[in-house]
């Protein structure tokens, strides 16, 4: 694997060239001095590998200033510059240092060069560190959202899926009531007014067409019952579904009100109602510790209005999930609102039009 | 960190050559001729200080197994700290070091016929070289992704490092010029303090045993990042 020259690369090269710069002036016979350099070279080698906080510079300075008096070289003095620029992005160590050292160094002839080098050094990696992790913050923000779409993909999938199966089982229970009530009862009444009429004429019961008359109808209202209760479904649709859903949910006491007539409502009002409903249960199970929940369904001429509201606010006060966003979405999308109210309650307030945008 | 620990040492032990091989050699050295005009150990002391080196290297060598296996992934995973792991670790390699120092030390005593004040500083210098060696072991582990790899540079570093040193002769005997760069290594200041043991303990030699010290604390903070690869 090859490794990118990265500011932090350079910053490691250069120090080791510097310190390595700074052995030649050490005397073998002096192992004082040897000491000091390793123990700055250490305090250097924590800097890099820590990442500590701006406090520790006090620490650096000090070892930067037992380099000082001992080699008396400014060139020294580019590494502690270079260090504390990159390393800090602040301006206060720089200044805390640059004082210390006119203070501290002998020397002023060269200082000027390599200090003003030094500084140069280091505001150019800053910068250059500054753009990488820029850069690196916007392939982060990239893959977050790429991230985002894929998890509202899996989600619009689903719910695309979720709602050709619940479109199937309204339209199987409408043709399930149509033929229960239309068809059965027509054909009930037929079979109720041939047995009247064949009840007041004993000599028509023991005719043949009649017998068979009845025995066909009764087949058919047989055949009728055994169709609607195969073509009805098991599950729970539309606003059957949303209070089963209400009534489901044990964890916290829930209060349910609804008002208009419910009838006008369409395979996609409830779908959406639904999804709502249920994000926003699971949300006060998640983020709030909720002793009552209020869910009232309004529905007039013009809107329909879901409101969910718990007693108690958010706990954990993170931006709201995906679930909550790819929901008002999908209102919006369908010419909808969805609002959010928190203050000593949670409230979540959905708005649909009885005549949709989109469907 | 206990469990690390005596994990550690099981493991040591395990390692039927390395055991044998870190008896072998001070009973080896002990049987050392000393070069003519040479009133202390030294000689037999700074070879020994090689095989210090050797040994904590083989010892440490579960370290750099763990990564190549990836055992390390799975100690990851388990309720055990990267600090309990390296500390325990660590510290069952220094008991053993201890051993084996203490015992060519007790064994030294009755070799060679030097002053009191040589045995007790040259103890201390031997436990402070095996914690630098230890460390040191770690620091180059980390720089290798396999054994096979860590290993076969090791044994030329190692006895380059022994050579320019000047561990296996007089330090006198060092050109000025090899010197000026030995003074990177840490093999140097070991030889250095046992020379200075001769002349008795000083704040020099005080210094040299800093000096050591200061590798081992920089070879550890580079060392124990933690790596999986």
């Amino acid at each position: 694997m090859t490794k990118r020259l990265s500011p932090g690369l350079v910053l490691y090269g250069l120090i080791a060239i510097l310190y390595s710069l700074m052995l030649i002036e050490i005397k073998p016979q002096d192992p004082a001095v040897f000491f000091l350099w390793l123990m700055s070279l250490w305090v250097v080698i924590v800097r890099l590998r820590f990442n500590l906080i701006a406090r520790w510079y006090g620490l650096d300075l000090l070892a930067y200033a037992i380099l000082l008096v001992c080699f008396d070289v400014a060139l020294y003095l580019v590494v502690p510059s270079l260090v504390l620029f990159l390393s800090a992005g602040k301006t206060w160590p720089v200044g805390v240092f640059a004082l210390s050292w006119f203070i501290v160094s002998p020397r002023t002839d060269s200082l000027l060069f390599f200090g003003v080098a030094g500084l140069l050094g280091g505001g150019v990696l800053f910068i250059w560190q500054r753009d990488v992790n820029a850069m690196r913050h916007e392939q982060d923000s990239l893959r977050e959202k790429v991230y985002r779409l894929e998890q509202e993909r899996a989600l619009i999938l689903k719910e695309q899926e979720t709602l050709s199966r619940v479109s199937v089982l309204a339209e199987r229970d409408r043709i399930a009531q149509k033929l229960h009530d239309d068809l059965g009862h027509q054909l009930t009444g037929a079979l109720m007014a041939l047995r009247a009429y064949v009840a007041d004429r004993p000599d028509a019961q023991e005719h043949g067409s009649f017998a068979g008359l009845n025995n066909r109808l009764e087949g058919a209202v047989d055949s009728l019952k055994a169709t609607v209760h195969a073509t009805k479904p098991d599950e729970a649709v539309g606003l059957e579904r949303f209070k089963t859903l209400i009534e489901s949910f044990e964890a916290v006491p829930t209060k349910y009100a609804q008002s208009g007539d419910v009838s006008v409502l369409c395979v996609t009002h409830w779908h959406v109602l639904l999804g709502v409903l249920q994000e926003s249960l699971t949300n006060v199970l998640k983020h709030a510790d909720a002793t009552q929940i209020d869910i009232d369904l309004t529905v007039t001429q013009q809107i329909i209005r879901l409101t969910v509201k718990n007693d108690r606010p958010r706990i954990n006060r993170s931006k709201h999930g995906v679930g909550l966003i790819y929901m008002r979405r999908r209102l919006e999308a369908l010419g909808g609102a969805l609002n959010i109210q928190q203050d000593i309650t949670f409230t979540v307030r959905a708005l649909l039009p009885i005549e949709l945008e989109v469907v | 960190m206990k469990t690390v620990f005596e994990l550690a040492l099981l493991r040591a032990f395990r390692q039927k050559l390395t055991i044998a091989l870190m008896g072998v050699f001070p009973l080896v050295l002990i049987f050392l001729p000393q070069p003519a005009g040479m009133t202390t150990p030294a000689l037999s002391y700074g070879i020994f200080g090689l095989v210090m080196l050797f040994s904590a290297f083989l010892l440490s060598k579960q370290l750099i197994e763990d990564r190549q296996y990836r055992t390390i992934v799975r100690i990851a995973a388990a309720p055990i700290s990267h600090r309990a792991y390296l500390l325990g670790h660590l510290l069952a390699y220094g008991v053993l070091m201890g051993v084996q120092l203490s015992v060519f030390w007790v064994l030294s005593l009755f070799r060679w016929d030097a002053p009191t004040t040589f045995y007790l500083y040259g103890y201390l210098t031997l436990v402070v070289f095996a914690v630098t060696a230890i460390s040191f072991c770690l620091f180059w582990h980390a720089m290798f992704r396999t054994y096979a790899t860590s290993i076969s540079i090791f044994s030329i570093v190692a006895n380059l490092m022994a050579v320019v040193g000047g561990m296996s002769f007089p330090l006198q005997f060092l050109p000025d010029r090899l010197r000026q760069v030995a003074i990177v290594l840490p093999t140097y200041w070991y030889a250095y303090a046992l020379e200075l043991l001769g002349e008795g303990a000083s704040l020099t030699f005080g210094l040299s045993l800093m000096i050591l010290l200061g590798f081992a604390i920089i070879f550890v903070t580079i060392g124990s990042k933690r790596r999986f690869a």
